[in-house]
């Protein structure tokens, strides 16, 4: 592996008492990447980012975030990162120019610098208007896009994003997406992103890594993973009581996969040319079909055959 | 740093400003009680070896120290809120020293204790407490308030960067009652009797309150006095630095 | 609907289980009477020197009235606390849509104040009594000093309950802390008026609340005395229905709403 890579990381560990949360990960993202960094709650990914952005000391194993350790040169990453955190931490009291002049301060840019930057930032994220209100006036977007802002008033090189878009409604994620996307081309910046969301992961980053229990499960690019599933994802409902049925029925077209209740998935062996076999076989033996759909591999079936589940919250849930 | 320091303490005096209720509050408990008090024990004064005959001149000084102690639990409480909604962790996260973090964050509470003991001295005045000791007198007693606001801050903080939670915030003002009250807050060591002497003898804040008293007590500033006090002072802010210290420190861990 | 007693048996087991889960709530009100007591009495047990101040057998003997006053205004204004946190919670409205008596979520709930008082009127009283305390008035002393406390604990809560309803805000309720306060601190019940003089002499001698500390003290240090007894109980009945009432009103308003 290269040192050189932004954010380069070794055997990391983390352990509360006899729980590792995060159990000998190793992963490294290039420069000008966007990193996705996928899993459900408490898989380990804020512990993770926590320890890349020196919040928190690893129990063993070592990481360098822009070139330096994040535990013996803790300030030097410092001055090399913005983060912006899960529940965009920041204090409802103080106006969005008043934050982003501390965040400035903070980092050591230079007053004119940083009237110059802010005007930028402010302008860039939609906030000019709003930039002399309370935060506590902002709606969730508001806040999640000054966020951002301040993450970038000192230009790092390296930017963490943590959940950006939890809670968001849909045109506020999709705004904040567009944002990282125009940052990471426009210049540059290497950017790890924490989610829940696949969607939010398929349709951002480069390369993912995929963390369960602490331990990173699959990892590359999400076009790449999608290919080694190979066949698409036949779904059936066919109600609660008929699903062992159905798949005692279908066991010779493919290997089951994680779903909804009430429903049967599988990797369809052979893909749309076998999906009348599928029907015939359901229909010889005597099981009712209420919904049928084929998808081609998606995350999540790079999610479910990685874990032997589905990721919750997972944007699949909702269209289901 | 000093920049940084001026950052984060600057933010605490917006946050006081913009949060008036807090600071009406802060100002409120301490005039409230030296009024009561100077009520309800103003009988109490005749016992003698007070150093004063005025019960106003006894507790003005005594209420300065409690408003200013309040005054700095209220960083306390801040940062138990910066903590919850994961702004400290901004804080962290940025390259400013943690000794930087620490002082900007306890500079806030300062001017509050600053101005609330201040507006209890001018209750005080008005209602008849005389000072005695001219300019080295207020110098001592101020030099009370602003120690004795930097040991509850420590305090406060200290217990906050450990247990990172807002359920810890009960212990600040009961850690800071105990400490005052427990010493000659309300009666000189020879009118107090049984636990609470042999406790006020040995409690430093009595030393302190001996420091702050000397503006307002019949034999003016001593030598002596101011000494006792200094070292006390010195001991109770410097152990409690050390606690807030190592409590931000561990907060990583 | 018609209010029978074993709905308000339901609403005061739920305040009086509410109250013992919760430990934060009425540890300060029992823990800081006793501290302030034990604080007050090392203070100032050489004051039983000064001319003018009753003959009693110790500081102790002297608080005992202030410390179960004390504790039962603090501890009984979680039944308005309570009621704000079920508005607040919709809890509330879940019992207004079941056919429950609309009075029984008042009584009940006071029912279980008054008892909370009382015990601990009671607890105070035996803590005390170990470091010196007297109940002289004997027996009745001591059911007429549960008795003004049930009611003191009654009005408060009430008091509390009325606000809690009219407002639905936990922070409304105790933002009527301080008044508390400043009616404990201007009563006699810390020192004895005469001797302080003064405005403090005429601001207490005219705040009901000394009414029932002289009332009860007198039983504790001195002895039985039916005039200084039924004075006590008077003033914390008459304080105890006026807030009642305060509260039907508020409840009313409240469901009307």
């Amino acid at each position: 592996m290269s040192k050189e890579s932004p954010i380069f990381v070794e055997n990391l560990c983390r352990k509360f008492g006899s729980l590792s949360a995060v159990d000998n990960i190793n992963l490294e993202v290039a420069a000008g990447q966007i990193f996705g960094f996928l899993g459900p709650n408490g898989a380990g990914k804020s512990t993770t980012v926590r320890m890349l952005t020196t919040l928190m000391t690893p129990t063993s194993g070592r990481a360098r975030v822009a070139g330096y350790d994040v535990v013996s040169e803790a300030d030097m990453v410092r001055r090399s990162i913005g983060v912006a955190l899960q529940d965009a931490a920041i204090d409802p009291i103080m106006t969005g120019r008043e934050l982003l002049k501390l965040q400035a301060v903070l980092h050591g840019v230079s007053r004119k610098r940083s009237k110059v930057k802010s005007e930028e930032l402010l302008e860039r994220v939609g906030l000019k208007g709003a930039s002399d209100k309370r935060v506590a006036q902002y709606s969730g977007g508001m806040r999640r896009r000054l966020d951002l802002a301040m993450s970038l008033i000192h230009e790092p090189t390296v930017l963490f994003l943590d959940e950006p878009t939890t809670g968001l409604d849909p045109t506020s994620r999709s705004a904040l997406w567009d944002e990282v996307r125009r940052l990471n081309k426009e210049f540059g910046t290497t950017v790890l992103l924490t989610t829940q969301y696949l969607e939010e992961a398929d349709q951002l980053a480069d390369r993912i890594a995929i963390i369960d229990g602490g331990s990173i499960v699959r990892e590359g690019r999400p076009a790449t993973l999608k290919e080694a599933i190979g066949d698409p994802t036949i779904r059936i409902e066919v109600g609660e009581k008929n699903v062992e049925a159905a798949a005692l029925a279908l066991t010779a077209l493919g290997p089951r996969r994680p779903s909804l209740q009430g429903r049967i998935a599988l990797g369809l062996r052979g893909g749309g040319e076998n999906m009348a076999a599928a029907v015939r076989a359901l229909d010889d033996a005597g099981i009712q079909i209420f919904h049928i759909e084929l998808d081609p591999p998606s995350l999540e079936d790079v999610f479910a055959e990685a874990t032997g589940r589905r990721l919750e919250g997972s944007e699949k849930d909702g269209h289901e | 740093m000093m920049l940084s320091i001026v950052g984060i303490a600057g933010r605490g005096v917006i946050r006081t400003i913009r949060m008036p209720s807090v600071l009406i509050q802060s100002v409120f408990f301490p005039t409230f009680f030296f009024v009561i008090y100077i009520g309800l024990y103003a009988g109490v004064i005749t016992l003698g070896g007070f150093g004063t005959s005025s019960i106003e001149n006894w507790y003005v000084p005594f209420m300065m120290l409690q408003g200013a102690s309040f005054a700095g639990i209220g960083v306390g409480f801040s940062t138990s809120l910066d903590i919850s909604n994961g702004f400290f962790d901004r804080l962290m996260m940025s390259p400013v020293s943690r000794i930087a973090i620490l002082v900007g964050s306890i500079f806030g509470g300062l001017l509050r204790a600053l101005f609330v003991s201040t507006v209890v001295l001018a209750v005080g005045l008005i209602f008849g407490a005389r000072p005695t000791s001219g300019i080295m007198g207020f110098f001592w007693l101020y030099t009370a308030v602003v120690g004795m606001c930097l040991a509850s801050s420590c305090w406060a903080l200290g217990l906050v960067y450990r247990f990172k939670d807002q359920r810890i915030a009960p212990l600040f003002p009961i850690g800071v009652f105990m400490a005052l009250f427990t010493s000659t807050a309300q009666v000189p060591l020879n009118v107090s009797t049984g636990w609470l002497q042999t406790i006020a003898q040995r409690n430093p804040v009595t030393e302190v309150l001996g420091l702050a008293r000397q503006s307002f007590m019949d034999v003016g500033v001593t030598s002596a006095e101011t000494i006792d006090g200094l070292i006390a002072l010195l001991l109770i802010v410097l152990s409690l630095g050390a606690f807030a210290w190592s409590g931000l420190r561990r907060y990583l861990g | 609907m018609v209010m029978s007693s074993a709905q308000i048996k339901a609403v005061a087991a739920r305040s009086v289980r509410g109250v013992i889960r919760q430990p934060q709530a009425w540890v300060p009100s029992l823990a800081f009477p006793l501290f302030f007591t034990a604080l007050s009495s090392a203070a100032f047990e050489k004051t039983r020197a000064i001319p003018g101040f009753p003959e009693v057998s110790s500081f102790v003997a002297f608080l005992l009235a202030a410390t179960i006053l004390q504790g039962v205004m603090f501890g009984s204004t979680s039944a308005g606390t309570d009621v704000a946190i079920d508005i607040e919670s919709g809890f509330f409205d879940r019992f207004l849509a079941s056919p429950i008596s609309r009075l029984s979520l008042v009584f009940g709930r006071l029912a279980g104040t008054v008892l909370l008082a009382a015990m601990q009127a009671l607890l105070f009283t035996v803590i005390l009594m170990c470091f010196g305390a007297t109940m002289r008035g004997g027996i009745s002393g001591l059911a007429v000093t549960l008795l003004v406390a049930g009611f003191l604990g009654g009005a408060v809560g009430a008091f509390a309950v009325t606000v809690g309803l009219h407002t639905g805000s936990v922070e409304a309720v105790n933002g009527f802390f301080p008044i508390f306060f400043a009616l404990v601190f201007l009563s006699s019940a810390f020192f004895p008026p005469q001797i302080s003089g003064g405005w403090f002499e005429v601001v207490a001698s005219i705040n009901p609340l000394s009414t029932m500390v002289d009332g009860m003290r007198h039983l504790h240090i001195v002895g039985w005395d039916f005039a200084k007894a039924a004075s006590a109980v008077v003033v914390s009945a008459v304080l105890f229905f006026v807030f009642v009432g305060t509260s039907l009103v508020a409840l009313s308003a409240r469901i009307k709403k």
